[in-house]
């Protein structure tokens, strides 16, 4: 399906009987940088298409969490356009804001798990959050449990757990309210390769059912294993993308 | 072995142990068993200049100058008549020598007092429930025969001791609004911490789309309920020493407002407890929406 990119393209043409393409991430000549040093990310231009599956690579401390942050509102940029679902993100209003994170599911590298909270009530947070009933959520978070190898475990606090069990945890709340954007870093970082697989076919799965996904990593496995889109970025640039959904 | 969630309701957002919950609420405790004292102590002040005033309000002393100890019965019988048919319905009531002289002794002391000392006549003159009484009217009737009187209505005592009421109601208020505004302080202060205590809870929630709404509601539930328990038990603990004090209360004490309960006191000290909660809970909601807009404008 063709994108139009905004960026490298100044009069888009859309084909007449396509039907409209939501840009679910779109970055346009956007830089980062703290205070007054230099930048962090230097004109990042990219667009992630509805239902995209992309990889994110580059090598340490090249700008790929921060790259990530931008994309789930946790940093703003100092220039340029970030919009999300088609919305200007230096626009919206604190409520707008809360709303679009709500369609985001993020698992990063610190997991984030509440450590006072049971791995259920962790992963029930989202739905929670979004006001949704107990009683309608907790055989969906018992199934997910169950597919993450976790539902032995839903009891558990997070400080006993192991650091893959985390990891699983913090996935498992990425993704139970079937965000439409779903964002990890280096989600296979901490578990074991039959787990790394089991984990990925369950992103698979949701991008299959319609959510775009982001993936940063390293792991070159994970990237051969999955017919998927590539982004590298090096420096705070990025360098190269491989369609068909993520674009440069 | 796969397991169900343990527990049926959800567990709260906040870690109820990552603060000082218990020291806050020995402190909201405090403050409420002195808003339930002051509290009590300005319905009882009240109560009692009602009664006071009610009291004066209903009685008069007329006081009669004898020329002779001679003409003292004639002139007291005289008076006597005079005031029956000015006010049929009151209790008319001459005091005996040896009660006017016992009036005096708070001031003279237990002295022998001459024979010939004039003393002046006193009748109390005590009204039914909403009967009045008019001094220049008695006066002028008591003049016309021939009496030197006085009537004194109690009002001069009645308007001091109202004021002197009033002022003790006023500063006991003034306290009562002086820990309320304390218990508000504290409320912000302990939501200030336990927000700080809670960072990486409120990232989390933030993360997932929480609003600050949703965020401020947690706080406020939690220092509700703590404004709550701490009123509790504060206002308990006032009711305890109102009715020890009250127990305890003899006639060196008359004059302190007994800080016996009636019903209406209950109520009034409900309300306090409901309301010093609702007070420690929207001062959370303040600070929570306060500090949120701040982080996040500094982000």
């Amino acid at each position: 399906m063709p994108i139009i990119n905004p960026v490298s393209s100044p009069t888009p043409q859309i084909a007449p009987q396509a039907a409209p393409i939501l840009d679910v991430v779109r970055f346009e000549r956007v830089g980062l940088r703290y205070g007054r040093g230099p930048e962090i990310l230097s004109d990042v231009n990219m667009r992630l298409g509805r239902g995209s599956f992309t990889f994110l690579t580059g090598p340490s401390g090249a700008g790929k969490s921060t790259l990530l942050k931008l994309c789930y509102m946790a940093l703003k940029p100092s220039r340029g356009l970030i919009s999300l679902f088609e919305n200007d993100i230096s626009v919206m209003s604190r409520k707008e804001e809360q709303a679009t994170k709500r369609r985001v599911g993020v698992v990063l590298q610190d997991f984030r798990l509440i450590d006072h909270l049971s791995v259920f009530e962790n992963v029930a947070l989202p739905l929670r959050v979004s006001g949704q009933n107990r009683a309608d959520y907790t055989r969906d978070i018992v199934e997910l449990l169950q597919w993450v190898g976790l539902d032995h475990r839903m009891n558990a606090l997070p400080p006993t757990l192991s650091g893959g069990e985390q990891q699983r945890a913090a996935i498992a709340r990425a993704v139970i309210a079937k965000p439409d954007l779903l964002i990890a870093d280096e989600p296979t970082g901490n578990v074991d390769p039959a787990i790394g697989r089991r984990l990925l076919r369950l992103f698979s799965e949701m991008n299959r059912m319609g959510t775009t996904v982001l993936i940063a990593t390293h792991d070159i496995d994970l990237i051969r294993e999955m017919p998927a889109d590539t982004l590298r970025i090096e420096k705070g640039r990025l360098l190269e993308g491989l369609h068909e959904g993520a674009h440069l | 072995m796969s397991q169900t969630p343990e527990n049926v309701t959800a567990q709260p957002l906040l870690s109820a142990k990552s603060d000082n919950a218990r020291s806050l609420i020995i402190v909201l405790a405090i403050m409420a068993f002195l808003a339930a004292l002051a509290l009590l102590f300005a319905l009882s002040t009240d109560r009692m200049r009602k009664d006071w005033q009610g009291e004066l309000g209903r009685s008069a002393t007329v006081q009669i100058m004898v020329d002779s100890p001679e003409l003292r019965d004639t002139q007291i019988d005289t008076a006597v008549r005079v005031l029956k048919t000015a006010q049929p319905n009151a209790t008319i009531l001459p005091l005996s020598e040896a009660e006017s002289q016992s009036l005096l002794r708070p001031w003279l002391g237990n002295l022998d007092l001459p024979d010939d000392l004039p003393l002046p006549v006193l009748i109390s003159v005590n009204l039914k429930n909403g009967e009045s009484l008019s001094p220049t009217r008695l006066n002028s009737a008591l003049s016309e025969e021939g009496l030197i009187a006085e009537v004194d209505d109690h009002s001069r005592w009645s308007d001091q001791i109202g004021r002197s009421a009033q002022g003790l109601k006023a500063s006991a208020l003034a306290l009562l609004a002086l820990i309320f505004g304390a218990g508000i302080a504290v409320s912000a202060f302990a939501t200030r911490a336990a927000l700080s205590a809670q960072r990486d809870v409120i990232r989390v929630l933030v993360q997932v789309g929480a609003e600050d709404g949703f965020i401020a509601r947690l706080f406020i539930k939690q220092a509700g309920l703590r404004g709550l328990k701490g009123g509790v038990i504060g206002v308990v603990l006032g009711l305890i020493t109102a009715l020890f004090l009250s127990l305890r209360r003899n006639a060196e004490t008359a004059l302190l407002p007994d800080l016996g309960l009636s019903i209406s006191d209950g109520l009034y000290l409900i309300v306090l407890v409901v309301g010093f909660a609702c007070v420690c809970a929207l001062a959370a909601g303040v600070t929570t929406f306060r500090l949120l807009r701040r982080e996040r404008r500094r982000a």
